[in-house]
């Protein structure tokens, strides 16, 4: 059933015609010249409309193409009423936007026909607006999300904003996110980490899984992990978070802060190249391992590859898209191509140079179709690091005493040295002096429990098989020891930002006239030796049981 | 406190990563790892990135290693150490016996 407006200034026809709509289930309302007609329309919201041509007021022509620009984008029929005769009639009802003739007299069965075929053509219309503004609302709503993300996505990688003259990279504009990201970042030890990784897919899917990698990669790296330990962890975050098709190709890489060792992790990328700038050799480095996100945390191998490297040895790291673009004879970039343009890569004294080289290269072969943006490559230079710097910070405020008392039993199973630095380790000197404070409590433990409880001779260690038994003899002695005790007290003044530590046992004690020194060419004693260096006072009391060392790490 | 070892490829460089403590726990395991290098004179990497603490022990360990290898190697490398661990290399003079990275 249609809503059907009939304009006819002849009553007898818009009964007739009302009568006739009306039989086929049709609503109707008649109106008896054009302005009515335009009046009628938002009104009653007609399905189609019957049109006189010669009518007072307005005619025919001059409403048709009001009437369908009111009808917007929605099919709105109009079927002029008209006497067949008339060709050049016939022409302007079609130019001014009739959409069919009904010729009169009227037939009812051509009537209800043409009507049905029209409701139905403006049935169609109607739904294609319908998907059409659905379609127009998803597309905004996804293009903001998009915006968002590609914001939370910037930020996530803005930390690689860093320049470091030992790398040179081209990556493709965010804004076309195409799954490739470019991490890199120094420890503050002054190793450089690199990760070039090629997300699945495109777009909003592929941009997904960069939070986490990134988050982790600049987290571990930053902290100086071994790349196996990073591999493994991004590996186990890509597993769980993406769906099954989803992962992420990678090639990790650290270079240590001499810039003369490599480490890589090489993961579903293609190959990666070592050009050696002594010899002018390539050396292609074959990805060992599948794609991160792939393999559940038993299955995951993080075996490494090691090189060494000498000045201006350079590491080329690419993704998929440099060798796969196409031009537009269906040929492939390729590896020879890429090659040869590497082949005289030390006669090139700027890493950016032979990066720009490829960008330029690849995009003038494939460009004849369109413009690529898939290309994203990284160069490494062996260049060695700087450490950075670590913030000069306050020292603790409030003093702090920690007594242990130690039986045989805690000696046995106890390694006290690093328990008491992690006891104390919310203060700010310690974990400044952490390894000196280790060194100082662990000899002056060792001491006491080897010497003191034990009765070892440190003779033994002058050869080196004497070394090993030395702790083999160790080993057994503190399994048989069954009686005696070791206190050890650690106190730190803030005040004098000094650190007092003393330990003594339930023993003989032994002679100790002379603390020696490195300077004595004795292959033992190397423990108190290192003390005394670290110490700013080391004193034993009489009996020599009992050591006592001030610390400011000054 | 753990101990890996890598062989590199090509023979020629045995890498010893240490992690935690590197203190006489360790004795054993530190003297497996360079046990059997074969003849291809490789050069030896003490990695101590994820090392956290050394005690004189390990100082022994490492003039043991170097005293049982003798001119089996090329050469041994201690890399990645912190600036704390280095001071101990540098007062137990180790800096003059080793190259210290």
């Amino acid at each position: 059933m249609a809503k059907i407006l009939v304009v006819d200034d002849l009553e007898v026809n818009r009964i007739l015609l009302s009568q006739l709509l009306k039989g086929d289930g049709h609503r109707v309302l008649c109106v008896n010249d054009g302005l009515a007609a335009l009046d009628a329309l938002t009104e009653f919201q007609p399905d189609l409309v019957l049109l006189d041509v010669i009518m007072p007021k307005m005619s025919g022509y001059e409403v048709a193409p009001l009437i369908k620009s009111h009808a917007k984008d929605v099919y709105l029929p109009i079927i002029f009423i008209t006497a067949l005769e008339d060709r050049d009639s016939l022409k302007r009802c079609l130019a001014v936007g009739g959409d069919d003739f009904l010729s009169k007299p009227f037939d009812q069965v051509i009537l209800s026909a043409k009507v049905m075929a029209h409701c139905r053509t403006r049935e169609l219309s109607k739904r294609v607006v319908r998907d059409n503004e659905l379609l127009t609302y998803h597309q905004n709503k996804s293009e903001r999300e998009y915006q968002i993300v590609e914001r939370i996505f910037q930020n996530a990688l803005a930390e690689a904003g860093e320049k470091d003259e030992a790398v040179a990279f081209y990556l493709s504009p965010a804004a076309s996110f195409n799954g490739d990201v470019l991490f890199y970042t120094r420890s503050q030890t002054g190793s450089l980490y690199i990760m070039l990784g090629d997300f699945t897919g495109h777009g909003l899917a592929a941009a997904i899984g960069t939070l986490p990698a990134s988050r982790i990669f600049y987290a571990m790296a930053k902290k100086g992990l071994a790349v196996a330990k990073i591999a493994t962890e991004l590996n186990k975050e890509l597993y769980q978070l993406l769906p099954d098709d989803m992962f992420c190709a990678a090639s990790i890489i650290e270079m240590d802060a001499s810039g003369k060792y490599l480490t890589a992790w090489l993961g579903g990328l293609p190959d990666a190249y070592l050009l050696r700038h002594e010899s002018n050799d390539i050396k292609a480095l074959c990805s060992e391992h599948m794609a991160l996100g792939i393999l559940d945390n038993i299955e995951f191998e993080s075996t490494v590859l090691t090189y060494s490297l000498k000045p201006k040895d350079r590491l080329l790291l690419i993704t998929d898209g440099v060798i796969e673009a196409t031009n537009r004879f269906e040929q492939q970039f390729g590896e020879e191509r890429l090659l040869k343009l590497i082949q005289n890569h030390n006669e090139v004294d700027d890493i950016h140079d032979i990066q720009a080289r490829i960008v330029k290269s690849v995009n003038r072969f494939a460009n004849a179709i369109e413009q690529h943006d898939d290309i994203s490559l990284v160069l490494m230079e062996s260049k060695p690091g700087q450490m950075l710097a670590t913030d000069p910070t306050q020292a603790g405020a409030l003093p702090v005493t920690l007594n242990l008392k130690l039986n045989t039993k805690d000696i046995r199973q106890a390694d006290p040295a690093l328990k008491i630095i992690e006891m104390l380790g919310a203060l700010e000197p310690v974990q400044r002096h952490r390894n000196n404070l280790f060194v100082i409590l662990s000899e002056a433990y060792n001491n006491a429990v080897d010497h003191g409880l034990l009765g070892l001779d440190s003779g033994l260690k002058n050869t080196e098989s004497g070394f090993y038994e030395y702790y083999a003899v160790r080993d057994k002695a503190l399994k048989q020891l069954t009686e005696g005790h070791i206190d050890i007290e650690v106190s730190y003044l803030p005040e004098r930002h000094l650190f007092l530590i003393g330990v003594s046992d339930s023993g003989a004690g032994f002679e100790h006239d002379k603390v020696p020194t490195f300077d004595d060419d004795c292959e033992y004693g190397r423990g108190l030796k290192l003390v005394n260096e670290l110490a700013d006072k080391l004193y034993f009391n009489r009996k020599g049981n009992q050591i006592c060392i001030e610390y400011s790490g000054r | 406190m753990a101990l890996s070892k890598a062989l590199s490829a090509d023979g020629q460089l045995l890498t010893i990563q240490i992690s935690g403590k590197f203190d006489f726990n360790l004795v054993q395991s530190f003297r497996n790892a360079y046990n059997d290098l074969g003849e291809g004179k490789p050069e030896i990497i003490i990695d101590l990135k994820e090392a956290d603490y050394m005690d004189s022990s390990a100082l022994g360990m490492l003039l043991n290693m170097r005293k049982s290898l003798g001119d089996s190697v090329s050469e041994i490398r201690i890399v990645n150490t912190n600036e704390q661990l280095k001071k101990i290399f540098q007062i137990s003079r180790f800096d003059k016996k080793f190259t210290i990275e």
